[in-house]
């Protein structure tokens, strides 16, 4: 039966492919003026010195949702005490609080249908929630009550601990992921902060009081950034935050004194061998720039056109659309805290991965040999400036990108000359960013995949000595 | 920008509660004379849409042997028209022609399997390279991204799974009519050039997702023991031999019997009017013929009578998925076993999360889901895990089969049951804080395509306040049996597995 059935699908396939013709439509002839969107801003509040507070009132939804914002993160643990910061905040929630115990305090969020998350990033930490509006007020008490008075619960740290020890074990199970961290350690070197990694030693090492000491230091009476958007007034919103941070002193963040950034690897070829794998990961590249570099607009351009602008980028399309040797192409220099990575990755199968790394090195050096052209040019351009408008299309995103202004320092009115900025960025401009952004003869090249397949083209590649690396125990 | 913010005060006193009961008051749906569905949802407060149109077609709608045709079709979706991505399209057809008649023949040899010459279909190979470098002269390279991107495109994108394919954009709203032509266009006068190097671009899509990572090395063994005869078996990317002998006559087919008015439904969400997306609907969609009603999979997966197991080795850490055969939407059972997820995994303080995370410690991940991998048809409860050193896959099988084994005979308890309904409620109201559109038009479609309802999932939630604590233990008696059940496990390779 089951052959039968497949024939008949089949059959009725082929009877169903007669032909059809209509009138040809070229989109080529639809023309649109170009969007000279002004970004939207946000409701902004002062709580007291060093509590702000964003918001936007939406009610198309009976939803609240909210981000608290800390200016420390993982960037200030201490060496040997990687983890810290983000168990930490993990433990602001499962570690439950004063008055509740962590199983109370899931059960409770759980019961009323709402989310809250605390979270470490390198250079910020925050907490967000999501909550329906009916259940807005019992949500906040718990948040406040994380906030204000977490318990660092014992049994929680250890459950925690654990788990970290085993995603450590798991560290090297995605390809990709082996590829984007080594590459990351080579290219800042092992200690940078911006490479570190947990280890089984400093998860191991971690105590409550270190926790404690954590939050004590840098979230406790630490200047926060509140942001809150959905069904909810504004002015009752601001009373509420008022008596919420009374007690707190919200002083400012300190600031950590961190290392400049120098190219720590040899550039050149360096081989992980995963014998197992039948395709390699291919990340090279070195530094890239500093996000306040007052080209920004001339680096979005440079992107996109070598390889974040997807189809129209020319690594995607050298690597992929015109060879077929990938499903993912991509590069981009990125404009990074003290310095960013120049950043091109790709994962091809073990025989064309010479292949894939020259046209890879081809396009970079040809993004500094020669101006773009002016179709790239129009294509960059327009993108970035007609979809400019969809990174305020919600409230909650329009509340993040001032927000996030501010974060990264960037000037007041960084928003609103984005586009008459990048309309003045023409190819001249392109080429003496690439030229100052990317250097060919810097590149790192991490491979990780199949040695027997791969070293010896790599051998023959001559881009420097190849170095064989091993896997790291973690 | 005043008009908006005048708009938004009135919808606040219009709406105040907004997604009252569902979609059905604020979508507006109308059918096309030849079959072609269409949702409008305006949402005016930023000047955007979001279009997407989706297929009812995915890999479930695949016969034996044409595995992964319905992705495989939706890149070709992207490759332009008669005159989009071409310089010349009367240069260009003889070109494509020549590389089908080769194509034809490399796919002929492959099949042959071991028999197959290896000189020839290296020859083959060598000749359409030739050809598709040939072709080049012509082709204008991914001309619907150019023309998308310019005129703000985001997130142009689209996706196939087991159930359908659906194809999406957000754009400014004044380019409203950009996107009825394209989208139209390549539907009408398709043209799937470089199909023969596409088939490379998704060998390696494959090797990524499912030769070399865990999930997919574990999921595709699973799923092929799991069901014997049902098309929900395969993955959707498709085994990488029928991937590398699909044909472009099987493309065309393919698209000419699913890729029907009838069989596309369009969502609209953003700010756009009611009244010009049905002009335009009809203008740029009007004359697509009404097909005849796609085939549909006609298989009965067979009752399971014993328990299956797999094992595979891989150098990941190890991981356990566990199915049991479940009924389709809109049999009771179904309804149940979706609170029995929430139950077992969603929240901190589920069962599985407490119990077998927190507490016992025998796992980082539990994660328990109805309906895998698809909605449209009969599929599986499966129960997903990684297990936490040194506690081994059959450790957690053992802790998973207690909790299910208890859902048979402990009543849930009146508390529990209300907190899971306040789950699914809430889950009603989410949204992402970025490209809402898109994620409402997916759900809108989701409700209409597979369930024939705009509000299905509001109703779905009323619908579970009527399940009783009995109910619950009636289905876990009829579903959680061992001989209904299938057992997947990964470990390393190097550790020699377990028994």
């Amino acid at each position: 039966m089951r052959r039968l059935r497949t024939l008949a699908i089949v059959a009725a396939l082929i009877l169903a492919a007669s032909s059809l013709t209509f009138a040809q439509k070229n989109p080529n002839d639809l023309k649109f003026p170009d969007l000279e969107f002004k970004p939207l801003k946000p409701n902004a509040a002062v709580i007291k010195s060093g509590i702000s507070f964003y918001f936007k009132e939406d009610r198309e939804s009976p939803t609240v949702s909210g981000i608290l914002i800390f200016k420390a993160g993982s960037l200030v643990d201490p060496k040997g005490k990687e983890g810290l910061a983000a168990l930490a905040m993990t433990l602001l929630k499962s570690g439950g609080t004063k008055s509740l115990t962590p199983d109370q305090l899931e059960e409770r969020l759980d019961f009323l249908g709402s989310t809250v998350g605390a979270y470490a990033g390198d250079e910020y930490s925050l907490i967000n929630f999501w909550t329906l509006k009916k259940n807005f007020d019992e949500t906040w008490k718990v948040l406040s009550e994380m906030l204000t008075g977490p318990a660092f619960d014992v049994g929680r740290l250890e459950t925690e601990k654990l788990k970290e020890l085993e995603n450590i074990r798991r560290r090297w199970d995605q390809p990709l992921m082996v590829g984007v961290v080594l590459y990351n350690e080579l290219v800042y070197g092992k200690d940078f902060p911006d490479a570190r990694r947990t280890t089984s030693e400093s998860i191991n090492g971690l105590s409550v009081e270190d926790l404690k000491g954590y939050y004590e230091k840098n979230i406790k009476n630490r200047e926060v950034i509140v942001a809150m958007a959905g069904d909810l007034d504004g002015k009752a919103m601001t009373a509420l935050l008022g008596r919420t941070f009374q007690g707190w002193t919200a002083r400012p963040a300190e600031k950590p004194v961190l290392p400049k950034a120098a190219l720590a690897a040899k550039p050149g070829v360096y081989l992980i061998d995963k014998s197992d794998l039948t395709q390699a990961v291919i990340c090279m590249g070195h530094l890239g720039v500093n996000r306040l570099d007052p080209d920004n607009v001339e680096l979005a351009v440079m992107n996109f056109i070598l390889g974040s602008g997807g189809f129209n980028s020319r690594i995607l399309r050298e690597v992929r659309s015109n060879r077929g040797l990938a499903y993912m192409a991509f590069g981009s220099v990125d404009a990074g805290r003290d310095l960013g990575t120049f950043f091109n990755a790709t994962m091809t199968k073990g025989a064309s991965v010479a292949e894939a790394i020259r046209l890879i090195k081809e396009v970079i050096v040809g993004m500094t040999k020669a101006p773009v052209t002016e179709a790239e040019l129009t294509t960059a351009k327009k993108y970035l400036q007609n979809a400019f408008v969809h990174r305020f299309d919600s409230s909650m995103a329009v509340i993040q990108e001032t927000i996030l202004n501010k974060l990264m320092g960037f000037p007041d009115d960084y928003l609103e000359t984005y586009i008459p900025r990048i309309k003045k960025v023409d190819a001249a401009k392109v080429l003496a960013m690439s030229q100052r952004t990317m250097h060919p003869d810097q590149l790192v090249i991490l491979v990780v995949g199949k040695k027997s397949e791969i070293l010896d083209q790599l051998k023959a590649l001559n881009m420097g000595e190849v170095r064989e690396l091993p896997l790291p125990k973690q | 920008m005043k008009r908006i913010l005048v708009v938004l005060l009135f919808l606040a006193v219009l709406w105040p509660v907004a997604y009252g009961g569902g979609f059905s008051d604020k979508v507006k749906e109308f059918t096309l004379s030849n079959g072609m569905r269409f949702l409008v949802y305006e949402r005016p407060q930023t000047p955007t849409f979001a279009g997407m149109i989706q297929a009812k077609v995915g890999s479930v709608d695949e016969p034996m042997g044409w595995t992964g045709l319905a992705h495989f079709f939706e890149h070709m979706a992207f490759k332009g028209t008669t005159v989009m991505g071409t310089r010349d399209y009367a240069k260009e057809k003889p070109i494509l022609d020549e590389m089908d008649v080769i194509g034809d023949q490399m796919a002929a040899e492959m099949m042959k399997g071991p028999a197959g010459d290896p000189a020839k279909i290296k020859e083959y190979k060598a000749k359409l390279e030739a050809l598709q470098k040939e072709d080049l002269k012509y082709v204008v390279k991914d001309e619907l991204d150019r023309i998308y991107s310019e005129n703000g495109g985001e997130f142009l994108n689209a996706s196939t799974s087991n159930d359908t394919t659906q194809y999406f954009i957000m754009l400014p709203s004044n380019r409203l009519e950009l996107w009825f032509l394209i989208e139209s266009e390549r539907f009408k006068n398709l043209v799937m050039r470089e199909f023969y190097s596409e088939r490379d671009v998704i060998a390696e899509e494959r090797r990524m997702y499912e030769d070399n990572t865990p999930d997919g090395y574990l999921g595709e063994e699973f799923g092929n023991i799991a069901f014997i005869l049902h098309p929900y078996r395969h993955s959707v990317v498709g085994y990488m031999e029928d991937v590398q002998t699909l044909t472009k006559a099987k493309a065309l087919q393919f698209f000419k019997t699913f890729y029907i008015p009838n069989n596309m439904t369009a969502a609209v969400v953003g700010n756009v009017k009611l009244d010009e997306v049905k002009k335009l609907a009809e203008q740029y969609f009007g004359d697509l013929p009404r097909g005849s009603d796609p085939p549909r999979p006609a298989f009965i997966e067979p009752k399971q009578k014993g328990e299956r197991r797999v094992l595979v080795k891989f150098a990941a850490e190890p991981q356990l998925s566990i199915g049991y055969h479940m009924p389709a939407f809109p049999d009771r059972d179904n309804l149940v076993l979706r609170v029995i997820a929430f139950l077992l995994s969603r929240g901190d303080s589920s069962r599985l999360q407490r119990d077998l995370v927190t507490n016992r410690k025998l796992a980082v991940n539990v994660y328990a889901m109805a309906n895998s991998p698809g909605q449209r048809y009969p599929a599986l409860f499966e129960i997903d895990g990684q297990t936490r050193h040194p506690h081994t896959p059959a450790e957690l099988e053992a802790a998973v089969t207690e909790h299910l084994n208890r859902l048979k005979t402990e009543p849930v308890g009146k508390e529990e049951l209300e907190k899971v309904l306040n789950m699914a409620e809430a889950s009603l109201y989410r949204t992402s804080s970025s490209a809402q559109n898109v994620f409402l038009a997916m759900r809108l479609l989701n409700n209409v395509v597979i369930y024939g309802d705009m509000d299905a999932d509001f109703k779905r939630v009323e619908a579970m306040r009527t399940i009783t604590p009995q109910e619950i233990m009636d289905t876990a008696k009829r579903v959680f049996d061992e001989s209904n059940r299938t057992v997947g496990t990964l470990v390393r390779k190097d550790e020699g597995g377990e028994k």
